[in-house]
């Protein structure tokens, strides 16, 4: 029986041969210093697009942020009996308040949220709720957090948060936090209070 | 030959910088032994060049063998798109997809492919293969041109190509 014939370079050699006979101007060989100048140069111009890009891009998270603030977050905050506020110092979490059941409501905190931009690309949620922070995360990392226990969705946050980073890595930022378990199952988040 | 990164290390810009200076050349003729086309080679070296930016941890060591890989693949991808522009081009692209092998030849095959050509090859088979591998004409084209009918083309060429394979692929005649 004939064997199939292997499959070569042979045709590509052949017009490759062809070319290798002729001179850099027949086949209008480029100046390699002015293509390796214009190379750097698009992916200049590439690079700060794309800054641009998230710039809008965080600009529109802080605007849906302010608006579910308005709707939800101080109403919300306020009639809370029992809470949690958590504070985030530079890069590791530390809890600074726990529960109270039988608060007077006199004494109640009343949470002013607010939402500010760190620099260029960071996101700062001051006493924000988790749920509202979440809201977010999961929008921007195309994802759905669960929450195992009610308790934690309403704790108060200080938080830093960069989008541009990975999401393993925000778990991680929240792992940080002793009342918060989270972790990942294919597009879910579940957050517990462990 | 150079090997310029290993696994998991980023390039430096003055290793690219290199890297770019010394492979240029070889990349542009090769994608332009394939397309034909000054701009659309310069864009196909260049793709690949900023592939290598912005994916600067790759797998494997980058090489020069590695690069025309790359730009060998590119060029048939631009091919295929431009198949479905310019259905007349559908029978270099034909020639061009059979060779599916990431070796490809260095500078001294390549000159003893041509020799073979020029001395091996009768002058209606040549001046065939010119038409259709050096100056990308269809075959049609090629037998209105010579005045022979496109049988007579793909017969010319398919008796140069299996010299070709006899005389270049010790495994093409051992299968035979």
């Amino acid at each position: 029986m004939k064997m199939k014939q292997p499959e070569d370079n042979m045709e590509l050699e052949v017009m490759r041969a062809f070319v290798s006979q002729k001179s850099d101007q027949e086949i209008g060989m480029p100046d390699v210093e002015q293509e390796l100048s214009r190379l750097k140069a698009r992916r200049k111009d590439s690079a700060s697009a794309s800054e641009q890009h998230t710039g809008i891009s965080l600009r529109k998270i802080a605007a849906i942020l302010v608006a579910t603030l308005l709707l939800t977050g101080l109403s919300y905050a306020a009639m809370r009996t029992s809470f949690f506020t958590q504070a985030w110092d530079e890069d590791k979490a530390q809890v600074t308040d726990v529960t109270t059941t039988d608060a007077d409501p006199s004494e109640s905190i009343v949470y002013t949220p607010e939402i500010k931009m760190v620099g260029d690309s960071v996101v700062l949620f001051k006493d924000f709720r988790l749920d509202s922070i979440m809201m977010q995360i999961d929008q921007h990392y195309q994802v759905t957090t669960r929450f195992t226990d009610e308790s934690v969705r309403g704790i108060h946050m200080l938080l830093k948060w960069n989008p541009k980073q990975p999401l393993d890595e925000v778990l991680n930022l929240l792992n940080g936090f002793e009342r918060l378990k989270v972790y990942r199952e294919k597009d879910e988040l579940i957050i517990e209070n462990p | 030959m150079i090997a310029l990164f290993r696994h998991k290390r980023q390039m430096t810009d003055e290793e690219f910088d290199t890297l770019f200076r010394q492979s240029y050349p070889k990349l542009y003729r090769l994608a332009f032994s394939m397309l034909n086309d000054q701009e659309d080679s310069r864009d196909v070296v260049s793709g690949v060049f900023a592939d290598l930016l912005d994916k600067p941890h790759l797998p494997a060591p980058i090489n020069e063998g590695y690069l025309m890989a790359m730009v060998h693949n590119r060029a048939l991808n631009l091919l295929k798109h431009r198949r479905v522009e310019n259905e007349a081009r559908a029978d270099m692209l034909h020639a061009v997809q059979s060779a599916t092998s990431p070796c490809l030849a260095d500078d001294d095959r390549l000159v003893e492919v041509l020799t073979f050509i020029e001395t091996q090859l009768t002058p209606q088979t040549r001046r065939v293969l010119t038409l259709c591998f050096d100056e990308k004409k269809t075959y049609q084209q090629a037998a209105s041109e010579l005045g022979v009918s496109v049988q007579a083309i793909n017969k010319h060429i398919s008796q140069a190509l299996r010299k070709l394979r006899e005389r270049f692929n010790p495994l093409y005649k051992r299968n035979r």
